[in-house]
C-alpha cells in the first residue's frame, strides 16, 4: 500500500506550501526517488522477504542448499514480483512532475549519474533487508522485525533536516535510510553542501552489501548446523 | 441468555487468538510508535511557519495523530480477509454450520480482537506516546464522555464495511483486489492519515455523503472539542445511522451471497 504514502504527501501540499524550507517540488523529487529505488527492490528482490515463511518454515531452504550455487543468489533470484513495479512507475511520475516544474538543466550525464545513484539506493535497501531476514536463521519471528523496518522506511522519503539530531545520526550512520533517497537526490536538486554525501552513496551501498553478505553466510551456516 | 453466551464465546476466541502472537504485537507496537514519531517531525516542520493550518494548531494536530493512530489499533479488523480466506479454502462450510447470524459472528469475533488490542496496543501506545509527544486530554464538555462511545461506534461501522468487502468473495472467489481498494479508501478517507480538512473542497463535499469519515475524523473532532454540541450529537447519530444502513445492506447481500455459494458447491 505504497499509494497511501503518496496520497498523504499529495494531500499535505494542498494546504501547505513548504516543509521547513523545502518546496513541494523538492519533496516530491525525494519522495519519488525513494519510491523508484524501493520499487526496484520490491520488484527484483522481495523474494528475500519470504525467507522466514517460504524457505525456513516450509523447508524450501534445504532444497536451496543442495544446489552448488550461492544460497543468497538463489533465494533473491528465484522469483520476480512484476506487480510491484507499479511503485517504480509512481516514483518515476513523481520525479518527472518535480523535474518539469523546477526548470533544472540536466544533460545526459546527469541522468546517467542519477540512474547509478538509484541503483546504489536499491542496493542499500537490499543490504538492510538482507541483514534483517538473515536474523531468521537464528530466530524465526515470522517477519515482524521486517515490518518494523518497512515502517521505518517511511523516514527515508523526507529531508533528514526535519528530524532531530538523534534520528539524523541513526538514519545516516546506523540504518542508512538517508542514503536511499535524500542524499542521492541532492545531486539533481543541486544542493552543493551535501555533495560529499551524494558521492558517499555508492560506497555506503558497497559497505553495507558486503556486511549483509557476511551476515547471510553466518546465518546460513548456523541453519546448516541445526539441520544436521 | 443462551444467545448472549454464544457471542461471548466468539469474543473470547477473537481475544485468545492474539495472545498467541505476543512478539508480533510488540513489534506492531513499535511500528505504531514509529508512525507517530514520523508524523510528529513532519507536522513540526509544517507548523514551523504557521500557527493554524486547515483549522488545526500544532498541539491539536499532535493529539489528533496520537489518539487517531492508537484508536486505529482498536477499530481495525480482519473480517474481510477472514471471509475471503474462508471462501477460498472452503472452511466457510464450517462457519455456515454454526447456528448463528454470520454477520454478528464476525462482529463479535472481531470485537474480541479489539478488546485485546485496546489492552495491549491502544492504551500502551497512548501512555508511551503521551510521555514523548505533546498530547492533550479530551476537551470540551462532551469530549471525555462521548469520545469512547464514538470510537466503539467506529469499530462497528468499520466492521460493517469490512464485512461487506468480505462478502464480495462469495461472488468473485478472490476478493483481494476489492479488499485492497477498501483498505485504501478507509486509510485515506477515515481521517487517520490526515484530517479531511486538508483535502480540496470538492473531496470534502463528496466525503460528506460517504461513511468513511465517521470512522476516525468525526470521533477525533469530538475528542478535541472542535465541534459545537449540536454537531457532536449529529456526528454520533450519523455514525449510528451508517452502522444500521451498512448492517442491513450486509444482511441483504448475505441473502444473495449464500445462494451463490450453494451454486458453486453443487
Amino acid at each position: 500500500m505504497q499509494l497511501i504514502g503518496v496520497l498523504f504527501i499529495v494531500s499535505l501540499f494542498v494546504k501547505v506550501p513548504s516543509l521547513k524550507g523545502w518546496h513541494k517540488e523538492e519533496i516530491f523529487f525525494i519522495f519519488g526517488f525513494s519510491q523508484v529505488s524501493l520499487g526496484l527492490f520490491f520488484t527484483f528482490f522481495s523474494n528475500l522477504l519470504e525467507l522466514s515463511e517460504r524457505y525456513i518454515i516450509e523447508g524450501n531452504f534445504d532444497r536451496i542448499l543442495l544446489r552448488p550455487l550461492n544460497s543468497f543468489f538463489q533465494v533473491v533470484t528465484e522469483r520476480i514480483y512484476w506487480e510491484e513495479s507499479s511503485t517504480i512507475l509512481v516514483g518515476l511520475s513523481m520525479m518527472s512532475y518535480a523535474l518539469s516544474r523546477m526548470h533544472l538543466h540536466l544533460n545526459a550525464g546527469d541522468y546517467l549519474v542519477t540512474f547509478g545513484l538509484v541503483l546504489a539506493a536499491c542496493t542499500i535497501y537490499l543490504a538492510i533487508f538482507t541483514i534483517l531476514v538473515s536474523l531468521t536463521f537464528w530466530f524465526n519471528d515470522r517477519g515482524s522485525v521486517v515490518s518494523v523496518m518497512l515502517m521505518l522506511e517511511g523516514f527515508s522519503r523526507y529531508p533528514v533536516t526535519i528530524f532531530n539530531r538523534v534520528v539524523r545520526v541513526i538514519l545516516t550512520f546506523i540504518i542508512p535510510y538517508a542514503f536511499t533517497a535524500f542524499f542521492p537526490s541532492m545531486y539533481v536538486l543541486g544542493k552543493n553542501k551535501y555533495s560529499i554525501y551524494v558521492w558517499m552513496t555508492p560506497a555506503v551501498a558497497l559497505i553495507f552489501l558486503s556486511l549483509a553478505l557476511l551476515v547471510w553466510r553466518q546465518g546460513a551456516r548456523a541453519y546448516e548446523s541445526t539441520g544436521s | 441468555m443462551n444467545r448472549l453466551a454464544k457471542y461471548w464465546a466468539f469474543m473470547r476466541m477473537g481475544y485468545l487468538t492474539y495472545l498467541a502472537y505476543r512478539f508480533q504485537v510488540l513489534m506492531s507496537f513499535v511500528s505504531y510508535l514509529l508512525i507517530i514519531a514520523l508524523n510528529y517531525f513532519l507536522w513540526k516542520a509544517v507548523f514551523a511557519k504557521h500557527q493554524v493550518i486547515a483549522g488545526f494548531t500544532m498541539e491539536q494536530m499532535m493529539t489528533y495523530v496520537v489518539i487517531g493512530w492508537s484508536a486505529r489499533t482498536f477499530f481495525a479488523n480482519r473480517i474481510d480477509r477472514m471471509i475471503g480466506d474462508a471462501v477460498r479454502d472452503g472452511s466457510i462450510a464450517m462457519d455456515l454450520l454454526k447456528p448463528t447470524n454470520f454477520q454478528l459472528y464476525h462482529y463479535f469475533r472481531a470485537f474480541g480482537r479489539a478488546v485485546f488490542m485496546f489492552l495491549f496496543m491502544t492504551l500502551p501506545i497512548i501512555i508511551v506516546a503521551s510521555m514523548i509527544f505533546p498530547v492533550s486530554l479530551p476537551s470540551g464538555k462532551l469530549g471525555p464522555y462521548l469520545f469512547p462511545l464514538s470510537v466503539i461506534l467506529s469499530f462497528f461501522l468499520h466492521a460493517g464495511i469490512s464485512y461487506l468487502t468480505g462478502l464480495v468473495a462469495f461472488f468473485t472467489r478472490n476478493n483481494e483486489g476489492v479488499l485492497r481498494f477498501k483498505q485504501l479508501l478507509v486509510e485515506v478517507f477515515s481521517g487517520v492519515m490526515i484530517p479531511i480538512t486538508f483535502f480540496p473542497d470538492w473531496v470534502q463535499k463528496v466525503l460528506f455523503w460517504l461513511p468513511f469519515k465517521y470512522i476516525a475524523y468525526a470521533p477525533l473532532r469530538i475528542y478535541l472539542g472542535m465541534e459545537p454540541l449540536s454537531k457532536v450529537h449529529q456526528g454520533v447519530l450519523l455514525q449510528i445511522m451508517w452502522i444500521v444502513i451498512i448492517y442491513l445492506t450486509g444482511q441483504i447481500v448475505w441473502h444473495y451471497a449464500i445462494k451463490r455459494l450453494e451454486i458453486q458447491g453443487g
